[in-house]
């Protein structure tokens, strides 16, 4: 099981790459760990020591390094923390760990560190899982995110919200426990206005999931249309490779294949989709039912078409949808140009038609911009805003959110307070589970589990 | 006297009524109980307020005769009006309360101690705690006598080292015209008891013949009252009103100009006084915009001469007391008997004792009521009951009862005076009951009836009376989720559709108003309560659900025991605030230690890891 004991050290930068690795050592014994390791006897805090490591046995030199001593609670884990920035590569920073291990630390496990800062109040949960976001960005977007939250900027949010609610609680205890008394009492509206503020944040935050998920798990765009309409040609001109096979036989894509690209710093992953039609063919059957789920779960839908009417059709299809879709207009060395002028005449902004040639790769910039922007707009990826991206946070908000509901409507229903009170209270509770105010064993271990070694 | 070579099971320091109800339950356990009193007559008596129940503190009283203490019987004999609070809110925050006639109610206590087998009754005063490594021996009074006993239970809380203040003037007293009570205070304080300060007020009292009662308006109690004692039958007591009158303009102008003279306001007062039932002077000050306020006048008791000024309490000098009342409609000839004062007296902050309310250093020692910090004679009296039972039950090797928060507001207000710090009398609020839905003044029979059968104070008849009711209701509530309401139905009720009972409740088509009809028709074997209680349940199922899942929410953390053996100092990475205060409090769970103030949310996830 776990334990806070001990004094822990690991490798805090990526094994066996760069010039320069960071072993963290950190916990009460610190100090006295790595002093036989050191020429020096003492190191002054928060400065950077250029100076030898040595065996503790031996005294053999390791490597020449640059030690900085951070001292409690002023460190990322609020204990006395060293960081050893050696030369890279595998061998010393090995040697440099095993040093500590004999002079006494024991090998971190992982996310110890962050879950030490948390425990000592340097960070509360929102903060912690932001560390693990940040380790986990795959863009630059993703990252910007996980900084805002790490900042504290998702507590600050749920403090205020907090406060709104308790408030209201507040003025309705009054009523109850003060009624034979002549103390003002406070009308329902005074109530209401705090409830709704307090709801109004609580939605603008669960609409905000879909950003934080797309900036932390990339934008989900399948690539559809009918058979044979060059979707596996359109995937293999963006990635600039024959990634996929394609031929003139309808049907060759059955099973969909994934393909992810970091373009303007949002992660798009790319769906090419087995083709939409009537089949009797079960392994084929089997991919359209795959396709339709993914549609369903699409943040964007790319719809390749190849002529008028098909385009006709497609516009048809998308505007029956509520999510955001483009339409590839494809094969256009085959068009006439009055065809495809007359195409591009039914592109409307929200949903606009780019005219392609998939096997000249033409065209295909002004496309994956376009998928871009409407990404951005639909999901304002670009804003600095606050975005949630856990599941975790999003399932407390929208309890918060269906309890708030229903003191609303107990408002409205003039219900007696202590009910009105018990739905209020219910919200912060779910507002608190999120801060970690009230978290249990399981749900910590399961967010530090996301951590590797050396975080 | 079954006393044992000239020892007591269980000495009861006090006769107020954490004592009273402490000494009764203690000999009724069968224990060898000796009450210390100062005199018999003062057995009981009400101090300030002439009223039992009221907001919350009514539940408590039910809860209190379910568990098999008296103060609810005690009321029902001898209330003068009834009446049920909050009746225009929810079934869970009703409360009952009583006008009560103080002669009567201190005369029917001091009858039923002076008729109480296996307790004596001792005139004295407690001077000192004879202890021997850490468990105490016997009580010293002050004539220099030696009671010797096993368990001692102090209730002796009215006022310790009170000093009164009217206007510039300081009266070191106990209650308004007896001594003070230093000894026991400064005995706690020598064995290294942490001793602080509060403050309350009382308000004047003015003779019948000086109200002109033609200018205020009558209040009588319920037409049908309900009594508190789930005992009580065919109830039918007197209803003598209070009268309802306000503050003028220039009652506050005489206030206003006369603050400098009292000494809440002069700095004289270090106590802090309580917030919700503040002096007129602060009601003045703090509501400055309200032009006039309330005031009650209430008897003492029937046809009493001394009425008592609900709304008036002030520690203002006596002329400036006399000249703002009679500024009131109807007082234009008040006169005083006893003016209105503020009081600041000594208390014994209860993180030093167990949830049982035994001290945690000291073995067998129990402290009970006012000397907790606490205000109210209901507040009192339960504590004193639980203090005498786990007294009993620690003589019987037996373990103590401890009501949970999610039991009882009596569990509430222990673990709320154990685990909070407070800075002013602590009164019970429905609000401090977070699961307040479940925790209702007409189910405490049902709530409580399996702890009280474990106590063992509560007679058999009313044991199974609460256990019958209690089936019922489950019999009841099977027959509404199971059973259709048809369209033509014995009730006459006119409903859309048939449906199950169940639902034409919760659509409120079938109300409260149906049941009598009901229970006649239908349930006319089932008693009325228990069909009542199926009803409510029914109504706020949706609600009682939710607030089940919170308590199960909290049960982890509330289950989890923190070992006495743990050493805070040991464990590095607690806060410093967080540590200093777990170790003053000592927790005994770790749903008590996410309850102090102080100990964050990170200290409460480190004893978590820690504890495993
Ligand atoms: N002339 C022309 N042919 C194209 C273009 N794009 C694709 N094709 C051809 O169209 C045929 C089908 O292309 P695929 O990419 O396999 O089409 P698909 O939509 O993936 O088809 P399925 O996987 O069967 O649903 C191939 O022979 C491609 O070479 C284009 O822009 N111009
Ligand atoms: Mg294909």
């Amino acid at each position: 099981m776990y334990s806070l004991e001990g004094t822990i050290a690991a490798l805090s930068t990526p094994e066996g790459v760069g010039g320069i690795a960071v072993v963290r050592l950190s916990g009460p014994e610190s100090c006295s760990i790595i002093r036989p390791c050191l020429s020096r006897k003492d190191l002054e805090p928060n400065r950077a020591h250029f100076m030898p490591f040595l065996h503790p046995k031996s005294g053999d030199l390791i490597d020449e390094t640059v030690i900085t001593y951070f001292k409690a609670p002023h460190s990322y884990t609020g204990e006395d923390l060293i960081e050893i920035s050696c030369h890279g590569g595998r061998i010393v920073p090995g040697l440099i760990l095993n040093c500590l291990y004999i002079a006494g630390a024991r090998p971190a496990l992982p996310g110890e560190f962050t879950r030490r800062a948390f425990i000592n109040g340097k960070m509360d949960l929102t903060q912690a899982e932001a560390v693990a976001d940040m380790i986990h960005a795959q863009t630059e977007a993703g990252l910007q995110s996980a900084r805002t939250l790490l900042r504290g900027r998702l507590s600050k949010e749920l403090m205020h919200i907090r406060q709104l609610l308790t408030e209201s609680a507040a003025l309705l205890e009054v009523g109850l426990d003060f009624s034979d008394q002549d103390i003002e009492t406070i009308s329902h509206k005074d109530v209401e206005k705090r409830v709704l503020a307090g709801l109004k944040q609580i939605s603008s935050l669960i609409s905000s999931y879909k950003t934080g998920r797309i900036l932390h798990e990339g934008a989900r765009v399948p690539i559809v249309g009918r058979p044979n309409a060059g979707k596996s040609s359109l995937l293999n001109a963006v990635l600039h490779e024959e990634r996929v096979i394609t031929s003139d036989i309808p049907g060759t894509t059955r099973d969909y294949i994934e393909e992810r690209i970091n373009h303007g710093g949002v992660l798009i992953r790319l769906f090419d989709t087995a083709g939409l039609r009537e089949t009797e063919d079960i392994l084929e059957t089997a991919g359209l039912k795959k396709t339709h789920e993914l549609m369903s779960s699409a943040d964007l839908l790319l719809m390749v078409t190849v002529n008028k009417e098909e385009t006709e059709h497609a516009l048809y299809l998308l505007k029956q949808q509520d999510k955001p879709s483009i339409i590839a207009l494809n094969k256009t060395d085959l068009l006439s140009q009055h065809e495809i002028r007359s195409c591009r005449s039914l592109s409307t902004p929200e949903i606009p038609i780019i005219p392609i040639c998939a096997i000249h790769e033409s065209n295909i910039g002004e496309l994956m911009e376009t998928v871009l922007k409407t990404l951005q707009k639909t999901y304002a990826l670009n804003t600095e805003s606050l975005a949630i991206s856990h599941l975790r946070h999003q399932n407390h908000l929208l309890s918060a959110r269906n309890a708030l509901l229903t003191a609303q409507k107990a408002l409205n229903n003039n219900l007696s307070p202590e009910f009105i009170i018990h739905d209020i209270r219910e919200a912060i509770s779910s507002l608190d589970d999120i801060t970690g105010k009230t978290t249990s064993m399981d749900i910590l271990n399961h967010i530090f589990d996301q951590f590797c070694v050396g975080k | 006297m079954k006393q044992q070579n000239g020892i007591y099971d269980i000495i009861v320091v006090g006769g107020g009524h954490a004592g009273v109800e402490a000494a009764l339950a203690a000999a009724r356990l069968g224990k060898s109980t000796a009450l210390i009193t100062l005199s018999i007559q003062s057995i009981a008596r009400m101090s300030c307020n002439p009223s039992i129940g009221g907001l919350a503190k009514g539940h408590l009283v039910r809860e209190l005769d379910v568990l098999g203490g008296e103060m609810g019987k005690a009321i029902d004999k001898t209330g003068i009006q009834f009446k049920m609070l909050n009746r225009s809110k929810g079934r869970a925050v009703w409360s009952p309360r009583a006008q009560a006639d103080k002669r009567a109610y201190s005369n029917y206590m001091q009858q039923i101690i002076l008729g109480s087998p296996n307790l004596d009754i001792i005139e004295g005063e407690g001077f000192c705690i004879s202890i021997q490594s850490y468990r105490v021996t016997g009580l010293y009074l002050k004539d220099g006598s030696l009671i010797r006993g096993e368990k001692i239970i102090l209730t002796n809380g009215t006022f310790l080292n009170g000093l009164i203040h009217i206007g510039p003037v300081q009266i070191g007293s106990g209650r308004y015209g007896e001594l003070p009570s230093t000894g026991i205070s400064n005995s706690l304080k020598t064995m290294g008891f942490c001793v602080k300060r509060l403050k309350t007020g009382t308000p004047s009292r003015i003779t019948r013949r000086s109200i002109n009662f033609s200018k205020m308006t009558p209040l009588y109690g319920d037409p049908e009252p309900e009594p508190f004692s789930f005992s009580t039958q065919l109830f039918n007591p007197k209803d003598i009103p209070c009268y309802l009158t306000h503050t003028t303009e220039q009652t506050h102008e005489i206030i206003k100009n006369a603050l400098h003279r009292s000494p809440l306001y002069s700095g004289e007062i270090h106590g802090t006084g309580p917030r919700y039932c503040p002096s007129i002077e602060d009601k003045i000050v703090r509501f400055s915009d309200k032009p006039t306020h309330q005031i009650f006048l209430e008897p003492e008791w029937e046809g009493s001469e001394q009425w008592y000024i609900n709304g008036f309490s002030s520690s203002l000098p006596v002329d400036i007391q006399i000249k703002a009342l009679r500024a009131i409609s109807g007082l234009e000839r008040a006169e005083i008997i006893k003016p209105g004062y503020a009081i600041e007296y000594d208390y014994f902050p209860s993180y030093q004792l167990h949830h049982s309310l035994e001290s945690k250093d000291v073995s067998g020692l129990y402290f009970a009521g006012q000397i907790n910090g606490t205000s109210g004679y209901e507040e009192a009296a339960v504590q004193g009951f639980v203090a005498a039972v786990n007294a009993v039950r620690s003589l019987n090797e037996q373990e103590p009862i401890i009501l949970k928060r999610s039991h009882a507001y009596i569990g509430v207000l222990i673990d709320d005076l154990i685990t909070k710090e407070t800075d002013e009398p602590y009164r019970m609020f429905t609000s401090l009951a977070e699961y307040r839905l479940i925790l209702r003044s007409d189910n405490a029979d049902h709530r409580l009836c399996e702890i009280s059968r474990q106590i063992g104070i509560q007679s058999q008849e009313m044991t199974d009376l609460f256990f019958r009711s209690r089936d019922e209701k489950h019999d009841i509530r099977n027959y509404f989720n199971n059973e259709t309401l048809h369209k033509d139905n014995a009730l006459n009720i006119d409903i859309p559709a048939s449906q199950k009972y169940s639902q034409a409740i919760k659509k409120q088509i079938l109300s409260e108003n149906h049941m009598p009809d009901l229970h006649q028709k239908i349930f006319q074997n089932y008693l009325f309560h228990s069909l009542d209680q199926a009803f409510i349940e029914t109504l706020y199922e949706g609600y009682i659900h939710r607030q089940e899942i919170m308590i199960n929410k909290m049960a982890s953390l509330e289950d989890q025991a923190i070992p006495d053996t743990l050493n805070y100092d040991t464990i590095k990475s607690l806060s410093n605030e967080g540590r200093e205060k777990l170790k003053r409090f000592r927790p005994e769970t770790l749903g008590q230690a996410s309850r102090i103030r102080g100990v964050s949310p990170s200290d409460i996830q480190i004893l978590l890891i820690y504890m495993k």
